[in-house]
């Protein structure tokens, strides 16, 4: 078994948090909402290769670099259809704009993926579980993990209220606005993250800890 | 111990809906429109320039010259001349404007378009004689309220609009008392409408011929009657009543008619029925344009036919909204004399055709442009130049045939002459026609005017005080003093003086008369604009007191929701004498203070004057109104006195409440979904857009739903895949996103609307897929079919797994022993039997859907099989085929939901029973079961078939919502499983083919299973079909409520989870009425308020009168039980 580090790091989740939005509005922030499918395609590579860069550098529990990289982008791609199933399930059209879904899911899934492997490193199936499944996170890495996954999901699912509003705004369309919430979900996990970092441990988690 | 234990709760929830009735009673009457009706009757004017010239203040101006000698001298009468002899109007009810001209050929509305080619034949036959209009309604364009308008010429108002089912006679003055009086002999055939409407005049029975007109699915019944009398009264040989007595008759040809009115039904039904695009519609306006060419021959000289709509039909083919399809009719004018100057043969004086052509086109673009026509949104709309035809309003009908019969102008008309139609008798030079144009203007706006100053010197409504009006009027007196002065200038004096006057003269008085006319116009307009805006005004002191109320008890029932022991609070507050004291009290200032205003409120002097009533505040507020009000708020502030004296309440007791609250999450949620979505309703794009909003939320807690079920139990990742706390939350979520693609689409969600809807499924392949010449025919041809026999055959399968719900409804606890019980068998039975004829009703209703069955019926009477079964079986042996079809018509639309109707009340009737006295509550679980499923039944049966599957599927949903893999889920899912119910109540609505629309009801319901009308069976029906998705959601959370409470066993918890899950299921609604309400006062003057807020807030009222239902039936039926059953139960408890 790995060792698991408990203390959570606070530079990745900035730095993909900042990676994200470079890549998206690398060039202006019209391109998004003038052509938010191609903007999506051409900054999925890019977030995807920064993560791994990060996620390689930060290597919590020394996991071997081919097996981590494979691991990752594995569980973003499983990730990322259970995004599109949902995102369906939750009113997305089936047919119609598909690609813009799938690539919206894709965004979504990947630095969901990045943000819980950069805190939590590749463990055993039981922590996940206990994290997400029963949302028992205990230490701080862990409900840094958790926190960050939940903010970009509400994020993203926050951002689909302002669709059916009549102002005609480019950034009203199908995926932008959902977009634009994962994205601020993510900056907000991880300005969370820094503050989990940086309050002291209480006397009862240490005790529990022991 | 029990009872005591009980009623706080039934006191508490009794206290609720009382407040909630009380609000919303002063909200609505503040907020409904009313009009006041004055019962005054118009009369001939002594002279077109009585008054002349009018002026402000009395002051009478000296009189410069007398008109009326100058018109007589020019040779203009001040009445048309001659006028008609005889009249005959055809209302052909729901006639789109679209119908009546000639159009381009588009393959897509074959089936309307083009259908009436007598109307265009007219035109280019007799253009001077012929006129056709665009007549455009006010909405609410439902049929009373538009005879209404068209008779009185006034604008009835939204709250008129409710009592459709019954109209009552209209006490203003209107056209067709006047008419009588002048015509001896008119006659009446068509919408019985118009015998309740105008029973004062139309009492002659021998002359009048009514027929039901709310009997949708018959095309062909009244127009038939109708046609029936009319050819026999236009030939002269109509067989009269012998029961008149022969004095009257004296002898004389008794046929002889001067007025004919009729009103053909078969259009609007068709359209309600089949909607417009479809071949029942092409044959009614085949069989319209053969009556019309038949008629035409009637119409002489003396004849005036009058052709026109009451009001459009919207894509769908009904109506009652205002958008364009609904608003845009069309008016026909013919007779064999000329009708309008514009299209004349021969030129009068020296101005030609095109001069009155340019000038009522100005007239009318001027008007477009007051009253905000767009004739973009109509060509775009309805796909026809709508800039080809003038548009005018409805209600200018009333001055103009006023003008053409001769008869005074109704007391009450707010309409304005049509240009077009005015026509000078005589050979008379231009500005003597203009002359004459501005003297019936005249006649037309002194009318206007009378009507004003009657109607603000009666009320009290401060929207018509002189100084409101003012401005209007300064607009009249102007154009009174141009023509003064105009008439004392010298080019005016030399043309009356019938000198020759210049070129440039000439029109320089052209000119000048034109922009008096033009003033006159002005008044007349403004007016019509300015009453429309006023009668759209509302009391915001009887809002405001009925928001507050509202939410003052929408506080006190959350306070209850987040903490349940406050219950106990409040019930001994409401014994506390403190309270008895201030509502009496209250009650009593109430009263005196009720009086004291209606007496100040007649004077225009006071502080309450300047104040209050001179903005029309508490204007429709009755003494009853300030007594219950006050006694409110004195009962309110007695209650808080009491709580807080009791529960000394202190800054710690609030942060251990707070801290409560923060450890219930569901508490949370619960509330911060129900604002939300009650926040939704303070936006029009998502009410617009509500189905999708309901939607999110509802997947949003299905996902919760989710989390929670896997989160609670304590699974691992083996074990959760057949686990049903993963599974129940993906079957739902699945089921709502395949039912959301059927539904009805609001006009306003077009064009990117795309629902399945029961009217698109066809087993025939549609006609005008032949004509297409694309390679993909045969597949646009058949995929209606595919699809229409994929649900059929899908419904089927679904069908086939329902009567197995009933072993769940029985034995929920499975004991498999009573599986042979008599009456199980029996029920089950019963059930496939009604499933097996609602499935056979809705194939009939496909086949219906395009007319196909009359081929299908022939064919099979002309197939070899039918001719050897008949000679078998002698009786059906010569039977027609229009027999046949009737018998089936009537075996489905009437027998088959009768027998329907008795196997769900059956059902019901056990489920009561068994209620009645339940040994424990699993007995109750099973008889909610048992309710439910004779509920989906009766609700299925009144649906139409996407929808009704879906109802009639809705037991299988359920049986998921209530399906736990652990005892410990079923109270820890709860509260979302009970959120889902509710938003699935409301997602059921709208996938039922339903919107928060006047024009989305289902009118046609109320005759299924009814041959005749009944007035309250009927309206039940409509209720009970737009209600269905909310009705199967309330009693399915008893399914859920009961099961929950099976599953606990300690007292007290039973009573919170009870008490909380009551509350949850009324707070959903009980939030959004209240919030509704404040969104309403705020939008009041929102362009959309009509349209949309309007609408859904009324929906919300008749959602809050049903939930009150729901609590009643509730706390008697489980509320009841649960104060009773711990008396066995502890024994129970003790064995076990």
């Amino acid at each position: 078994m790995l060792p698991q580090n408990r203390e959570c790091t606070w530079w990745p989740a900035l730095a993909s948090s900042l990676l994200t939005a470079a890549s998206l509005f690398k060039t202006s922030s019209k391109e998004l909402y003038r052509q938010p499918l191609e903007c999506l395609i051409a900054a999925l590579p890019l977030i995807i290769v920064g993560n791994l860069a990060i996620t390689l550098f930060n290597n919590r529990n020394g996991y071997g670099s081919l097996p981590l990289i494979i691991r990752c982008l594995a569980s973003g791609l499983v990730l990322t259809a259970v995004i599109h199933g949902f995102t369906v399930l939750l009113g997305a059209s089936l047919v119609d704009k598909f690609w813009s879904t799938l690539s919206f899911s894709a965004l979504v899934a990947n630095i969901t993926v990045f943000s819980v492997v950069n805190q939590l490193g590749i463990t055993q199936s039981e922590l996940y579980v206990r994290v997400f499944m029963q949302h028992r996170p205990s230490s701080n890495a862990e409900v840094a993990a958790y926190m960050q996954t939940i903010s970009i999901l509400i994020g993203a699912w926050l951002g689909a209220i302002v669709i059916p509003l009549d102002w005609e705004r480019p950034w009203q369309r199908w995926p932008v606005s959902c977009v634009l919430g994962a994205l601020l979900g993510q900056a907000v996990g991880a300005v969370g993250t820094i503050v989990l970092y940086l309050m002291p441990e209480s006397e009862e988690d240490k005790r529990k800890d022991e | 111990m029990n009872a005591s234990y009980r009623r706080p709760f039934a006191i508490f929830l009794v206290w609720v809906s009382l407040a909630y009735t009380l609000g919303i009673y002063l909200f609505l009457n503040g907020f409904l429109l009313t009009r006041q009706t004055l019962h005054v009757e118009s009369t001939h004017l002594s002279s077109p320039w009585n008054q002349f010239p009018l002026a402000s203040g009395h002051d009478h101006v000296e009189k410069s010259i007398d008109m009326e000698s100058i018109a007589q001298s020019k040779g203009i009468s001040d009445i048309y001349e001659p006028p008609f002899q005889r009249a005959i109007i055809v209302l052909i009810d729901a006639l789109r404007f679209d119908f009546l001209p000639k159009l381009g050929e588009r393959p897509s509305d074959q089936f309307y378009t083009n259908r009436l080619p007598i109307v265009q034949d007219l035109l280019d036959q007799s253009p001077e004689s012929t006129v056709l209009f665009q007549f455009r309604a006010d909405p609410p364009t439902t049929t009373m309220q538009r005879l209404k308008a068209l008779m009185t010429g006034s604008l009835p108002t939204f709250i008129d609009a409710g009592s459709n089912f019954a109209s009552s006679d209209i006490s203003e003055d209107h056209l067709l008392r006047h008419l009588t009086r002048r015509f001896k002999s008119t006659y009446f055939m068509g919408d019985d409408t118009w015998i309740n409407l105008f029973s004062d005049v139309l009492n002659d029975n021998s002359r009048t011929f009514p027929f039901d007109s709310f009997k949708v699915f018959d095309l062909d019944t009244v127009d038939h009657g109708i046609l029936g009398k009319l050819w026999p009264l236009l030939d002269g040989h109509l067989p009269q009543d012998q029961t008149r007595s022969s004095l009257t008759d004296t002898g004389s040809n008794s046929s002889q008619w001067d007025c004919i009115i009729t009103h053909f039904l078969g259009v609007d039904h068709c359209g309600h029925t089949y909607g417009p695009s479809h071949p029942s519609m092409a044959a009614k306006l085949d069989e319209m344009n053969t009556m019309l060419q038949q008629l035409v021959q009637y119409v002489d000289e003396d004849t005036l036919l009058i052709l026109f709509g009451d009001h459009g039909m919207s894509v769908a083919g009904d109506h009652g909204g205002e958008s364009e399809e609904e608003v845009m009719s069309g008016l026909l004018l013919h007779s064999k004399r000329p009708l309008t100057l514009s299209r004349s043969k021969h030129t009068k004086g020296d101005l030609n055709q095109n001069y009155f052509q340019h000038l009522f086109s100005k007239i009318h673009r001027n008007r477009d442009k007051t009253l905000s026509y767009d004739h973009d949104a109509i060509t775009t709309r309805l796909g026809y130049d709508a800039t080809a035809y003038p548009i005018v309003s409805q209600i200018h009908l009333v001055p103009t045939l006023s003008y053409l019969f001769g008869t005074p102008i109704p007391f009450g008309n707010l309409g304005a002459l049509i240009p077009d139609l005015l026509y000078p008798k005589q050979q008379v030079d231009d500005p003597a026609s203009l002359l004459y144009f501005i003297q019936q203007f005249r006649i037309n706006a002194l009318q206007v005017y009378n009507y004003l100053t009657m109607y603000s010197s009666s009320g009290k409504h401060k929207g018509f005080s002189i100084s409101a009006l003012d401005p209007l009027f300064q607009i009249l007196y102007a154009a009174d003093r141009r023509l003064d002065d105009l008439s004392s200038q010298t080019t005016f004096k030399n043309w009356i003086g019938a000198s020759l006057l210049s070129e440039k003269e000439r029109n320089t008085l052209v000119e000048q008369l034109e922009d008096i006319l033009m003033t006159y116009d002005e008044f007349l307009i403004a007016t019509l604009k300015y009453c429309m805006a006023i009668w759209a005004q509302f009391d915001v002191g009887c809002m405001v007191a009925g928001s507050v109320i509202l939410f003052a008890a929408l506080l006190t029932i959350v306070g209850v929701f987040i903490k349940p022991s406050w219950i106990y609070t409040l019930h001994r507050a409401f014994n506390h004498t403190i309270v008895r004291l201030l509502t009496i009290l209250g009650a009593a200032i109430g009263l005196i203070f009720g009086f004291v205003v209606a007496h100040l409120s007649t004077q225009e002097s006071g502080l309450w004057y300047l104040y209050v009533a001179r903005h029309g505040i508490f204007d429709k507020m009755s003494i009853f109104g300030w007594t219950a009000t006050l006694a409110f708020m004195g009962n309110i502030a007695g209650l808080a006195i009491a709580v807080a004296v009791q529960s000394k309440l202190t800054l710690s007791a609030i942060q251990k409440c707070i801290q409560w609250i923060s450890h219930n999450p569901d508490v949370n949620l619960v509330l911060i979904t129900g604002l939300a979505h009650a926040l939704t309703l303070g936006s029009n794009s998502f009410i617009v857009y509500e189905d999708s909003v309901v939607r999110f939320i509802l997947a949003s807690w299905s996902i919760y739903w989710l989390i929670r079920g896997v989160a609670t139990s304590s699974h691992t990742l083996r074990s959760l895949k057949s686990s049903s706390d993963l599974w129940a939350p993906i079957i739902t979520l699945l089921f709502i996103q395949v039912t959301a693609t059927t539904g009805l689409c609001r006009e306003e969600q077009q064009p990117q609307c795309a629902y399945i809807h029961s009217g698109s499924l066809s087993l025939m392949p549609f006609r005008e897929a032949d004509s297409s010449t694309n390679e993909n025919a045969f597949v646009d041809k058949w995929l209606t079919v595919i699809a229409t026999t994929a649900f059929l055959i899908v419904s089927i399968f679904l069908c086939t797994f329902l009567p197995e719900v009933l072993q769940q409804a029985w034995f929920p606890s499975s004991k498999p022993n009573r599986t042979s019980s008599t009456s199980y068998i029996w029920c089950k039975i019963l059930y496939g039997l009604s499933i097996g004829l609602i499935m056979l009703r809705y194939i009939y209703l496909i086949l219906e859907n395009t007319s196909s069955t009359q081929y299908i019926v022939v064919s099979i009477l002309q197939s070899s099989i039918y001719q050897n079964l008949s000679s078998v079986v002698i009786h059906l042996n010569g039977l027609t085929a229009t027999q046949w079809l009737r018998m089936t018509t009537r075996l489905f639309q009437i027998y088959i939901p009768r027998l329907n109707y008795a196997i769900g009340g059956l059902f019901l009737s056990f489920a009561l029973r068994k209620a009645w006295r339940p040994v424990d509550l699993k007995e109750l679980e099973e008889s909610a079961w048992i309710a439910h499923i004779g509920g989906t039944i009766i609700l299925a049966t009144i649906q139409r078939p996407i929808g009704g599957v879906i109802i009639l599927c809705w037991p299988l949903m359920l049986q998921n919502l209530t399906r736990m893999s652990d005892k410990s889920s079923i109270s820890k899912t709860l509260t979302a499983r009970l959120v889902i119910l509710h938003y699935l109540g409301e997602h059921l609505f709208f996938v039922t083919g339903h919107q928060a629309i006047l024009t989305a009801i289902h009118w046609e319901t109320a005759f299924i299973g009814f041959d005749e009308m009944y007035m309250i069976p009927n309206a039940i029906l409509v209720s009970l079909a737009t209600l269905a998705g909310f009705i199967v959601s309330w009693s399915s959370s008893f399914v859920v409520v009961s099961q929950a409470l099976g599953d606990n066993q300690d007292p007290t918890l039973r009573q919170t989870i009870y008490q909380a899950s009551v509350l949850l299921m009324s707070l959903f609604n009980f939030i959004p009425t209240t919030l509704s309400s404040i969104f309403i006062i705020v939008l009041r003057r929102h362009l959309m308020t009509w349209k949309i807020f309007a609408p859904r807030f009324l929906l919300q009222c008749i959602l809050f009168f049903g939930s009150c239902l729901y609590l009643i039936a509730m706390e008697g039926i489980i509320g009841g039980n649960l104060s009773d059953v711990p008396l066995r139960q502890p024994k129970r408890t003790r064995q076990a």
